[in-house]
């Protein structure tokens, strides 16, 4: 969303036109939503996240500052708060426990896809609350080094590193229950 | 099939979750709400609503049980000196 349209809406949002924060919403609904999901692994604690953002974002939409960062950077610092909290508060779901993968001799391709891909649920919800802002900012929503800066405030270093390190642990992680897939063919 | 394939694919899935059609609609029903400050009600109001009740009741437990014990030691004490 181009910056002057954004500043201008927020603007006449001020001014009493709260209807046009329907614009940020229709907007950022849908990669606030990725991202929340992915963070919580929980489909309706994310909506309830996706929301409150919003509603925090439009009570605090006169702190706001444009010079500081993007509009969107900051919806997402307030999304990734929310997560955090709701992490301290209890922890996300991660009962999805796959020891084994099943014998594969008669399931679809389709099957195998669904565990790997809980495999993987699995270990980014065990990861920091760093790690995974960080894999799902710069992996999945392929958001600049920089972005994931202004929202996490982690040194761009760090960010890289953090990011080689949760990449390489979920490569070997897959690549290992691969392994053992292949072995109990 | 490969690591990367799958890694690929995970993503993806990942992206191609959505936001129910009926969404930004809510979010603006509750936005306005809130601009007339109709109290709000999140599902986490109930959650955290439970535990408070939950928690009140074994206070409320723990001094019923406190106030039986301190009774009986009392009994049992007024037993015991009476001549």
């Amino acid at each position: 969303m181009d910056k002057t349209v954004v500043l201008n809406t927020i603007n006449q949002i001020k001014d009493g036109r709260t209807d046009l924060f329907k614009t940020f919403v229709d907007e950022y609904s849908q990669p606030l939503y990725v991202f929340v999901s992915s963070m919580m692994n929980n489909a309706y604690h994310a909506e309830d996240i996706v929301q409150d953002t919003f509603l925090s974002a439009f009570k605090n939409i006169h702190s706001y500052s444009p010079q500081k960062s993007a509009f969107s950077t900051w919806l997402f610092t307030i999304a990734k708060n929310r997560c955090v909290n709701e992490f301290k508060r209890k922890k996300p779901d991660s009962n999805i426990r796959v020891s084994s993968l099943p014998d594969t001799s008669n399931e679809s391709q389709k099957m195998i896809d669904i565990n790997f891909f809980k495999i993987l649920d699995n270990a980014l919800a065990r990861l920091s609350d760093d790690e995974k802002t960080i894999f799902i900012l710069a992996e999945i929503q392929e958001f600049s080094y920089e972005e994931i800066n202004d929202i996490t405030k982690i040194k761009v270093g760090t960010i890289k590193s953090k990011l080689s390190r949760t990449k390489m642990k979920l490569r070997n992680l897959l690549e290992e229950k691969i392994g053992e897939n292949h072995e109990n063919k | 099939m490969k690591t990367n394939d799958i890694l690929k694919q995970w993503k993806k899935q990942k992206l191609d979750k959505s936001v129910p059609d009926d969404f930004s609609q809510r979010v603006m029903e509750k936005i306005e709400a809130q601009t007339q400050n109709v109290p709000l009600i999140s599902s986490n109001f109930f959650e955290n609503t439970s535990s408070k009740v939950v928690k009140y009741i074994q206070a409320v437990a723990a001094i019923g049980m406190s106030a039986i014990g301190l009774y009986r030691a009392t009994y049992q004490m007024i037993m015991i000196l009476t001549p």
